[in-house]
C-alpha cells in the first residue's frame, strides 16, 4: 500500500501517523536541499555529480602543466569572453528570441490587475480577520503583506490560494506560484471560478522561468478559441 | 586557548572557532541555512576525495554518499548530537559508514564508532514518487504557519515546547495546534487521493 493511503487510515495509532509523517517530509524536504546543494556546488565550487574533474584530486604534475597552459588560456578565454558579449549584444537588440518571450511575459506580469473580492461571511469563522487583512493588502498592492496575512490562516480554500499564488507570482517566487497554480489546476472543476486564470497564470509563470518546453505543452492543450488560447498567444507567438 | 591551539582547532572543525560553531547551530536552528552552507559546501569536494582515495569510489558514488551524510549531518545539528571538537573528522567518518551501509556490509571497521549510530537515520522510508506528488498538493493547501509547525517537529525535529516558545503559545496549544494541522493535511490527502 502507497505510503500517502497508509496516511489517510483513520486506525492509525499516533505511532504509526507520526513514523509516516516524518517518512514523508524526509523524502520532501532532503530532495528539496538536494537540489539546492546541487546547485550551489555547481554554481559556486564548479562541482558536479557527473563531472569530477574539478575536486582537487588532480596530481601535482597535472596541477603544474595547468599552470604553464594557464596564461594561453587565459588569453583566449578573455577573447572568447569579448567575442560571446559581442554576440550577445547583437542578439539582445536583434531577434533575442528568449529574451523577447520573458520580456514579453514579464510585460504581461506587470500589466495583470486583478481584484481579490473575496467577501468572508462567516463572522465565527477564526480565518476572517488574516484573510479580510489579505484581501485588503492584495488590493492595494502589498503583496508581501497579502502573504503573510495568508500564513496566519491554517487551511487555504482554492479561491484564496489562489490569491496567494498570484501575489507569490507579483513578488517574483515564480516557483511557489507555480506550485500553487498546480495544484489549483487539480482542484478547481470544469465550470468554477479562477479555473481559466489558473491556466493561463500558470502558463505565465512557467514561461517567466523559461520553461518553455511545459509552457508550449501547457498551451497546446488551450481549447482552440478560448480565452485561455488567446491570452497564450499573446505570451506564446 | 592560545592562538596555536585556537589554529589547531579551526583546521580540525572546517575552519570555525567554537563561537561562530555556536552561531552556526543557532541560524540553523531558526531557519538560517546560509552559514550552514557555506561552510559545508566548501568541504563537500574534500570529502569525496577522502572517500575516492579510502574506498576507491567513482566519482557520482562519492558524491552521493557525501550529499547523503551532508543531510544527515544538518539534521544532527539542529538535534545537538554535534559539538565542537573534530568535526572535519566526524563528518568523514559518518561518510564512511553511510558508504559501508549502503554496500550492504555486515562488517563495520573498528575504527567506526557507535558514536556516529546515533546520528545517521534508520532505514530509508518508503516513499514513492506519486506519494511526493500527492504530499506537494496537500502540503501547498496548508496555510504557512502549519506548513511550519509540522516541518518543524517531524522533519527538523525541535520539541513541541520549543515550538510552542517560538509561537509565543503554551505547549498544550501547539500541540493542538498541530493536530489540528495533521488533520487538515490528512484530509487534503483524502481529497487528492479521491479527486
Amino acid at each position: 500500500m502507497k505510503i500517502s493511503k497508509k496516511f489517510t487510515d483513520p486506525n492509525l495509532t499516533n505511532e504509526q501517523r507520526d513514523q509516516i509523517m516524518e517518512d514523508l517530509l524526509k523524502s520532501k524536504f532532503d530532495s528539496q536541499l538536494r537540489d539546492k546543494y546541487k546547485t550551489i556546488l555547481s554554481k559556486e565550487h564548479g562541482l558536479s555529480r557527473s563531472d569530477g574533474s574539478t575536486v582537487a584530486t588532480q596530481s601535482a604534475a597535472e596541477s603544474e602543466s595547468k599552470n604553464t597552459k594557464g596564461k594561453l588560456y587565459l588569453v583566449i578565454g578573455v577573447v572568447l569572453a569579448l567575442v560571446a558579449l559581442s554576440l550577445a549584444l547583437f542578439f539582445s537588440k536583434g531577434n533575442g528570441t528568449e529574451a523577447v518571450q520573458t520580456n514579453k511575459a514579464q510585460m504581461y506580469l506587470a500589466e495583470l490587475s486583478i481584484d481579490n473580492k473575496n467577501v468572508t461571511r462567516n463572522s465565527n469563522d477564526q480565518r476572517a480577520p488574516a484573510l479580510i487583512a489579505a484581501t485588503k493588502a492584495f488590493n492595494d498592492g502589498n503583496y508581501a503583506e497579502a502573504i503573510k496575512q495568508y500564513a496566519l490562516v491554517d487551511q487555504l480554500d482554492n479561491e484564496n490560494l489562489f490569491f496567494r499564488s498570484v501575489a507569490n507570482m507579483k513578488l517574483g517566487k515564480y516557483a511557489e506560484a507555480e506550485n500553487g497554480f498546480k495544484v489549483l489546476q487539480d482542484q478547481i472543476k470544469n465550470g468554477e471560478a479562477f479555473k481559466s486564470e489558473t491556466h493561463v497564470y500558470l502558463l505565465l509563470c512557467l514561461k517567466l522561468q523559461n520553461k518553455d518546453a511545459e509552457a508550449a505543452s501547457l498551451a497546446a492543450a488551450f481549447k482552440a478559441g478560448s480565452w485561455e488560447a488567446k491570452e497564450a498567444q499573446k505570451l506564446m507567438k | 586557548m592560545d592562538t596555536t591551539t585556537t589554529e589547531i582547532m579551526r583546521k580540525k572543525n572546517f575552519n570555525l572557532t567554537e563561537d561562530e560553531f555556536d552561531t552556526l547551530c543557532d541560524q540553523l536552528k531558526n531557519g538560517d541555512e546560509s552559514l550552514f552552507e557555506k561552510i559545508f559546501l566548501a568541504h563537500f569536494a574534500d570529502c569525496i576525495s577522502f572517500l575516492k582515495s579510502k574506498f576507491r569510489m567513482q566519482h557520482e558514488e562519492a558524491y552521493d554518499v557525501t550529499m547523503e551524510t551532508l543531510l544527515d549531518f544538518r539534521v544532527a545539528i539542529i538535534r545537538d548530537k554535534i559539538s565542537y571538537g573534530n568535526i572535519r573528522f566526524l563528518f568523514t567518518r559518518m561518510a564512511s559508514q553511510k558508504y559501508i551501509r549502503s554496500q550492504r556490509k555486515e562488517i563495520v571497521t573498528q575504527e567506526i564508532h557507535s558514536d556516529t549510530d546515533i546520528l545517521m537515520g534508520g532505514d530509508e522510508p518508503a516513499v514513492d514518487a506519486d506519494d511526493l506528488i500527492y504530499l506537494d498538493k496537500a502540503w501547498a493547501k496548508l496555510g504557512e504557519n502549519c506548513q511550519q509547525l509540522l516541518k518543524s517537529f517531524y522533519y527538523d525535529k525541535v520539541k513541541l515546547n520549543e515550538i510552542a516558545a517560538y509561537m509565543e503559545k503554551s505547549a498544550p496549544a501547539a500541540r493542538k495546534q498541530k493536530e489540528r494541522c495533521l488533520n487538515l493535511l490528512r484530509n487534503n490527502f483524502i481529497q487528492i487521493l479521491n479527486h
